[in-house]
């Protein structure tokens, strides 16, 4: 209506604009007079009702003074002839005045209110409204205030109920026939005309002409024949002209009864009444047609701009898209929808859902369109269909198309195929799931916290689990909420240290139960919904640490337990050296203590046998040689017995010397030589020239080799032994060879056992402790060297003793 | 003139066994029952040999001889130790306290002057054949 002011303050100024009004008002009430009822103002048609209404509907409410000054002129001039004084005339006017001015001004403001077209006549709703409460409502208020006030000042009331059916009947034709033409002619496009429609148009009033004449003028009953003729109007011409045709017939039909009511007055009042009927049928019924093809036509010219508007866009698109009217007939489509349909673009006008689809499916696409035409807002949706066993995604959406008014008048769909990027998002949602599942059903707790406020983000079952916490008591906790007051301050520190994959350390967590255990964590930076987090998996290890614990107690337990063992031991050891010590010194006194009266037992007798005190005759000698026999072997076994225990107690200590085996062989001989010359035995030597000096313990080999040569000679009574000494293998090799009793095969394992003496039958012929070989065989073993025996039984014995040239016992 | 030895012993028996023969092998014998007399008789009468026993009271036959090697008059003096200690090592520590040779208890009576007289050095086995 804005707009429409303004064109019109534009065209005419408003000074001009009012007089037009009053001018245009005035003489239109002049005319209606000619056929008002005798002695009133009120009128079969009432015109200028119709251009109060459109001139408050097109120029606002300020024009009313207008309206009010000529229809008072109007009434004025209409009352008086009548035979009321001057002074009621001029009252009456004004009161009528008011009615007619009130009239327009209720009836516009109802339109207005109602509708927001700046047009009523456009939309089916407006033009109702415009019926309803401009040319029913708003007349009925003219009609009161008219007759009522007509009826008080000239007391007619007689005619108060015709009067009044008439006045609102004149002004509700007036209306209805007036004010669409000016409404409509103000929005008037002339330029739409050419010749063909030009041509038309003069067929279309010769018809017309035609018509009217016929019906009126001659063959009354023929009036049915308008209906042909105004509906070719509404369909081919527009609003504008077919209120100038309903104005037109009218207007004729009013004549042709003007005509008649001269024939025939009885009937005039009838006459009237039938004609006012007739002509407000016509023009409602047309007014109400013609808004609805009006509506139709723009709608289908804003669904064609629309589509015009961005055709080649749409056509370009690699989405289908398609346009349906509000009765869900396609209107257009792009050629990737065709396509989709088998079809050429150009053949999808005037088809619908049921043209290509299944009934049923049709069915369905039909519920859903007109769902979404009722809601008149966007809708998306992604629509799921399984063809073939194969699953196709497809991403719909669909806009409503509006016109001026905000009325849906059809829907612009456009869908495309959004399989693949469904595939990809299932595949990332499988993924997503997975990776979900390993955080969520990792048996490690894990959490994520935010980096800067240190917010738990999330936490998994095991966390859970461990910790007691509920989910959502874990998600309104801090970090450090889960550490000891001592470790907090530390932990913070730390936590903002971290970056990439790190080891956390070592820390405490109290779990909800308030029970504390020990951790070790390590975390790694991510990005958690947007925002910077860091994950960190956490192992108990309290377990540990208390093994760790326990492991410590017993390896301190262990160590103490051998400190106390090795203490015993140094005890032990200690005692076991001072009981050496103490054999030491018992077999050292022993030694000396039998010696010593030994010492003068031999010594004495030596002497007396020297016969160095006197002369002995032959039986004592015989007896002290047995005593000094006694004595000496009393020695021998001393010394054999001393040797073999300190051998057994490891008490005896070799000594390392450098020296020449001929030289302890000689002092062998040397030593034997007067034994041998008693039992008239031959006591050699035979050494290998040129042999080594040897390192071992020179006292140990001839102590062997002087008992290997006196146990010889021991057991040899006739014949000789023989010393050899010999270099074989690397070793020293000497052999004592004796030409003796031998020994049987079976005795040489036992000989060099102690106190064995071979044949305990010549045991007592033959004097000896049994201990020499039995040493012997210890100390050659002590030295390095072995000792073994070869022998034949009355042929003799040969003992070999092997010795390593450099001992290294 | 006899050659004169000195024999330090403490058991009797020994003393005289010792005494009698190296008298009957024409030796003039001085006597000490201790160390302490041993070493006196040994700066007073210059023996030309002594036979050292080792087990002595108060001081034994390792110190006496050690004190002996350590008086300029008396170190060229031949020391046989006659011990019973013939255990491993007595040897060995008689010889390295500074004595020149070393007879084992109980004694030869037939070998023992021939034993005792090898250690002798040649100036005095000289002396010795001389007589």
């Amino acid at each position: 209506m804005e707009d429409t002011k303004s064109t019109f303050a534009k065209r005419w100024h408003w000074f001009i604009l009012l007089i037009l009004i009053i001018l245009s008002y005035y003489s239109t009430a002049k005319l209606g007079l000619i056929f008002a009822f005798e002695g009133t103002v009120a009128s079969p048609v009432w015109m200028p009702a119709g251009i109060a209404l459109a001139a408050i509907l097109l120029a606002g409410y300020r024009v009313w003074p207008a309206i009010y000054i000529a229809a008072f002129l109007a009434n004025l001039q209409g009352l008086i002839v009548s035979e009321l004084p001057f002074h009621s005339i001029l009252i009456l006017s004004l009161i009528t005045a008011m009615g007619n001015t009130l009239e327009a001004l209720i009836g516009a403001g109802l339109i207005s209110r109602f509708s927001n077209n700046p047009n009523p006549l456009e939309t089916l709703k407006g033009t109702t409204l415009f019926i309803f409460f401009g040319a029913l409502l708003a007349p009925l208020i003219a009609a009161l205030v008219g007759s009522s006030s007509f009826c008080i000042f000239t007391n007619h009331w007689e005619i108060y109920d015709h009067l009044l059916l008439n006045w609102w009947f004149g002004d509700t034709l007036g209306i209805l026939i007036l004010a669409p033409i000016i409404i409509n002619w103000n929005q008037y496009k002339f330029n739409e005309w050419n010749y063909l429609k030009f041509a038309e148009l003069v067929g279309f009033i010769i018809v017309l002409g035609f018509t009217s004449y016929l019906i009126f003028f001659t063959i009354y009953n023929l009036i049915y024949l308008f209906i042909p003729v105004l509906l070719w109007s509404i369909f081919r011409f527009g609003k504008f002209e077919t209120s100038v045709f309903v104005l037109i017939i009218s207007g004729l039909a009013l004549w042709s009864i003007m005509h008649h009511a001269i024939n025939n007055a009885l009937q005039q009042n009838e006459s009237i009444l039938v004609i006012q009927s007739f002509v407000g049928i016509v023009a409602i019924t047309f007014l109400v047609l013609s808004s609805v093809i009006y509506e139709r036509k723009k709608m289908q010219l804003s669904l064609y701009e629309s589509l015009t508007k961005h055709r080649s866009l749409l056509e370009n698109l690699p989405q289908k898209i398609f346009v349906k009217n509000s009765n869900l007939i396609f209107v257009s489509c792009n050629e990737n929808f065709a396509k989709e349909l088998n079809i050429q673009s150009s053949e999808i006008a005037g088809k619908t859902d049921y043209d290509f689809f299944p009934i049923d499916l049709a069915e369905k696409y039909r519920k859903e369109d007109s769902a979404f035409l009722a809601s008149g807002k966007l809708l998306e949706t992604e629509v799921c269909e399984t063809r073939a066993g194969q699953t196709y995604w497809t991403q719909v959406v669909k806009v409503p198309i509006k016109d001026g008014n905000g009325s849906v008048i059809g829907i612009q769909g456009i869908f495309w195929d959004i399989t693949k990027r469904k595939q990809a998002e299932e595949l990332l949602r499988l993924n997503e799931e997975k990776y979900r599942f390993l955080f969520e059903r990792n048996p490690v707790p894990l959490l994520i916290y935010d980096t800067e406020t240190l917010k738990f983000r999330a936490v998994n079952e095991a966390f859970i689990k461990q910790y007691g916490f509920s989910m959502d008591e874990v998600l309104a906790m801090q970090l450090p909420d889960l550490y000891p007051e001592e470790e907090k301050e530390a932990l913070v520190e730390v936590a903002q240290g971290l970056h990439g994959h790190a080891y956390a350390g070592e820390w405490h967590h109290i779990r909800k139960d308030g029970s504390v255990i020990s951790i070790i964590a390590t975390s790694h930076d991510l990005d958690y919904m947007e925002r910077d987090a860091r994950i960190a998996a956490v192992t108990d290890i309290t377990d540990r640490k208390l093994a760790e614990m326990e492991l410590e107690r017993y390896h301190k337990h262990l160590e103490n337990m051998v400190e106390e063992r090795t203490a015993e031991l140094e005890i032990a050891k200690e005692r076991a050296e001072s009981a050496d010590q103490l054999k030491s010194a018992f077999l050292a006194t022993m030694s000396h203590e039998l010696r010593t009266p030994l010492n003068s037992i031999i010594g004495f007798t030596g002497m007396l046998l020297q016969e160095l005190p006197g002369p002995l005759n032959e039986e004592q000698k015989k007896q002290l040689r047995m005593t000094q026999k006694s004595g000496r072997h009393l020695l021998s076994l001393i010394n054999d017995i001393l040797d073999l225990s300190k051998i057994e107690a490891g008490q005896l200590n070799l000594s390392t010397d450098r020296f020449k085996i001929s030289e302890v062989i000689q002092n062998v001989i040397d030593l034997s030589k007067p034994f041998a010359t008693s039992k008239n035995l031959l006591l050699t030597a035979e050494i290998e020239p040129d042999l080594p000096e040897i390192t071992s313990d020179q006292f140990r080999v001839q102590q062997v080799i002087i008992n290997l040569v006196n146990n010889a000679l021991k057991f040899t009574e006739v014949g000789s032994v023989k010393v050899e000494a010999l270099l074989q293998d690397k070793h020293l090799v000497v052999r004592v060879i004796d030409t003796g009793l031998g020994i049987e095969e079976n005795q040489i394992t036992k000989l060099f056992k102690p106190f064995i003496q071979i044949d305990s039958g010549i045991a007592r012929k033959h004097e000896g402790t049994g201990l020499g070989l039995s040493i012997s065989k210890k100390l050659m073993t002590m030295l390095g060297g072995s000792i073994s025996v070869e022998s034949e039984l009355a042929k003799g014995s040969t003992f070999i003793i092997r010795l390593p040239l450099d001992n290294n016992y | 003139m006899k050659l004169k030895a000195l024999i330090i012993e403490d058991n009797e028996q020994n003393m005289y066994m010792l005494s009698f023969l190296l008298e009957k092998n024409n030796y003039e014998v001085f006597q000490a029952f201790n160390g302490l007399d041993g070493i006196k008789a040994a700066t007073n009468c210059l023996p030309d040999v002594i036979l050292l026993d080792i087990q002595l009271p108060e001081m034994d036959g390792y110190q006496i001889a050690r004190e002996l090697r350590n008086r300029n008059d008396l170190n060229t003096i031949p020391i046989i130790a006659v011990t019973s200690h013939a255990m491993v090592g007595d040897r060995e520590k008689v010889m390295a306290s500074g004595a020149n040779g070393y007879i084992e208890k109980p004694i030869d009576p037939d070998n023992f002057i021939q034993r005792m007289e090898s250690h002798f050095p040649k100036e005095l086995l000289q002396r010795r054949n001389q007589l």
